[in-house]
């Protein structure tokens, strides 16, 4: 029998109890968060958790013992991410997005959002040019299913019973329900994710919502019901139309990545500026909701032409004022 | 690099992940069936949650039917369901810091991929990429009038779904879109435990540097393996194979008797990581029992 001196192993036996240590507190914030432990705690935390990164370093360079090795990496890795990937209160996230990323992110799109408007602006001048000079053209521009029977054929009666319908008060919210799995969802979801494919699919559609809007403006303006049909579309459309607005306009910067990713990969640029078109995306989905409740709920129990427009004016200003001012930081 | 086992098995695909402090952490990313595994416990789990808020608010509107107000009931608890099953994701990786429920089951978390801190605005646009990625066409399936009549709507939710999958399987890290968009990565995260150190304290075997040359840190990794493995028969008849091929490699004359197979073994492991981890100390890294000094520098 003889005594062995192993390195590694007078290694371990010195900073074990380090590591156990650090190992209780991390599980302690995982399972009851972070708050549960004590100031004493918090304190030792970021002590341990670089005791322990310079325990991988060595162990790494002076230790065969594979099974130590890989502990070692595990613990330092569950400890980095309880320090550096803190658990985020959903409220507070919801509130800070709302309050500031998403109008910051989206000034900072702002030329690709103004590509967009001008696409959609383009689309509904033309499309409404075109109708207004012959209807023929709007079976073209609007698919049958969009239409529901509107079309050059229809009159002026047909049409105004279209925009003055009430439905059951009952299925408001079913109407709302249904609302959220329609066109609009479809469109949107195309107008983001067809971004990747440099951007032209997106101008494409973008200009094609803008014909339609414009082909069913002219239909109505023959009939002398311009007036009707834009307080009918304008209480909610104003809301979607800037939802597709901003969706086009997360679609053309990945557009953009892919097309000029610049000094990166085009994963790293992605990865690097992705996320900012994700969030004017993500604020497009707010706005979708915003005017889907505006659809399903409001437009059913407003009636009156005016008060439509008056709505629909209301939240062109809202939206405007929102994206232009909030979330600025203060001047000292 | 997929980092695979001494023994064979495959493990999962390692990539560096640098801290601030600059020490480089290891971090293995899960297979795709993992995460599918997980995901379809996810959808399983806030389904489940959506239906029982359906079916109270059924409960609700019977009960209540000629009550104004409660006629909204049952079109509300649809709308609740719906976000039920939306907001799961978002509220439970911003809340449990980037694990779902699925996810916890089976060890795996989203991270940041630069190693910063996971940020609200790339939860909320991973997850809602989600919606577009899957949910999209798996439901375009699902109201599609049929195979035979609508072929178009069957192959353009095929083609999709292929188109997304692909993105998983070519990126290096396994991103989803929705991944490469929010700059996150999954990965797998199991909680591993520190195993005894197998090296012995004092040694009933004892080995001279001669013996000791036959091996490399492979073949030391490989032993320490196969001795980690729980004890039965299989184990059993492993170590004595090892044992007759390390005695007839090193040149080891005297028997061992049966029963110390595993004492032999075990002293030779301790011997053998001691032998490599002096010399590796002073820079001659023995990778396996290919190695051959060719400096000439070091003397033995």
């Amino acid at each position: 029998m003889s005594a062995v001196t192993l390195k590694s192993r007078e290694f371990r036996q010195e900073r074990e109890s380090g590591w156990r240590e650090l190992e209780e507190l991390i599980g302690v914030a995982r399972t009851m968060g972070i708050r549960a432990l004590s100031n004493d705690d918090l304190r030792r935390l970021p002590l341990l958790y670089r005791a322990a990164l310079s325990s991988l370093s060595v162990a790494r360079a002076i230790a065969l013992d594979r099974a130590l090795v890989a502990y070692l990496d595990n613990l330092a890795l569950r400890a980095f991410l309880v320090i550096y990937a803190r658990q985020l209160p959903v409220v507070d996230s919801i509130r800070e997005f709302l309050a500031r990323s998403l109008p910051r992110a989206v000034r900072g799109m702002r030329v690709h959002v103004a590509l967009a408007l001008g696409m959609l602006a383009l689309g509904i001048v033309s499309g409404f040019a075109l109708v207004n000079h012959d209807e023929g053209w709007f079976s073209v521009m609007v698919p049958a299913g969009m239409a529901q029977g509107r079309g050059p054929a229809s009159t002026r009666a047909e049409l105004l019973r279209v925009l003055s319908t009430q439905s059951q008060s009952g299925s408001a919210l079913l109407t709302l329900a249904n609302y959220l799995f329609s066109n609009n969802t479809l469109v949107s979801l195309l107008l983001f994710g067809l971004g990747f494919m440099a951007g032209i699919p997106t101008l494409l559609l973008t200009l094609g919502n803008g014909l339609m809007l414009g082909a069913f403006l002219a239909l109505h303006y023959h009939r002398g019901l311009l007036g009707e049909f834009t307080g009918w579309v304008s209480i909610h459309g104003v809301s979607e139309l800037g939802a597709l607005t901003l969706f086009a306009a997360a679609g053309l910067k990945l557009g953009e990545l892919v097309l000029f990713p610049g000094e990166h990969t085009r994963t790293d640029a992605l990865s690097l500026y992705g996320p900012r078109a994700g969030e004017v995306a993500v604020g497009g989905v707010v706005m979708l909701l915003v005017s889907a409740v505006l659809e399903g709920v409001f437009r059913q129990v407003i009636a009156s032409t005016d008060a439509r427009l008056a709505i629909g004016a209301a939240s062109l200003l809202l939206w405007t004022l929102y994206y232009v001012r909030a979330g600025r930081e203060r001047k000292p | 690099m997929t980092a695979a086992d001494p023994l064979g098995r495959v493990r999962r695909k390692q990539r560096p992940l640098m801290t601030p402090e600059g020490v480089p952490l290891l971090i293995e990313l899960p297979d795709p069936g993992e995460r599918l595994v997980a995901f379809v416990a996810d959808v399983c789990i806030s389904m489940a949650a959506a239906i029982v808020i359906l079916m109270l608010g059924w409960l609700i509107a019977g009960m209540f039917r000629d009550v104004g107000p409660f006629a909204f009931t049952l079109p509300a608890a649809l709308l609740m369901s719906f976000l039920a099953r939306n907001a799961y994701f978002i509220f439970f990786e911003l809340r449990w810091a980037g694990a779902t429920p699925g996810k916890r089951l089976f060890g795996l978390r989203v991270i940041d991929r630069h190693g910063g801190p996971l940020r609200s605005g790339a939860v909320i646009a991973r997850n809602l990429t989600r919606q577009a990625e899957f949910f999209f066409p798996i439901e375009l399936l699902l109201i599609t009038k049929g195979w035979l009549w609508s072929p178009w709507d069957v192959l353009l939710a095929g083609l999709w779904l292929a188109a997304m999958g692909t993105i998983v399987l070519r990126t290096p890290d396994r991103l989803r879109a929705g991944d490469l968009i929010g700059g996150t990565v999954v990965i797998a995260l199991p909680k591993k435990f520190l195993l005894e150190d197998l090296a012995r304290e004092t040694a009933q075997f004892e080995f001279s540097p001669a013996h000791l040359e036959a091996y490399g840190i492979h073949e030391l990794q490989v032993l320490e393996e196969v001795l980690r493995q729980p004890n039965n028969e299989e184990k059993a008849r492993l170590l004595h194979d090892i044992k007759a091929r390390i005695e007839r490699r090193i040149g080891w004359d005297r028997p061992v008797p049966e029963r110390e197979t595993e004492t032999f073994l075990r002293d030779f492991y301790t011997a053998q990581r001691a032998f490599l981890e002096r010399r590796k100390n002073i820079g001659e890294e023995r990778r396996d029992k290919h190695y051959r000094d060719t400096t000439g520098l070091i003397e033995h």
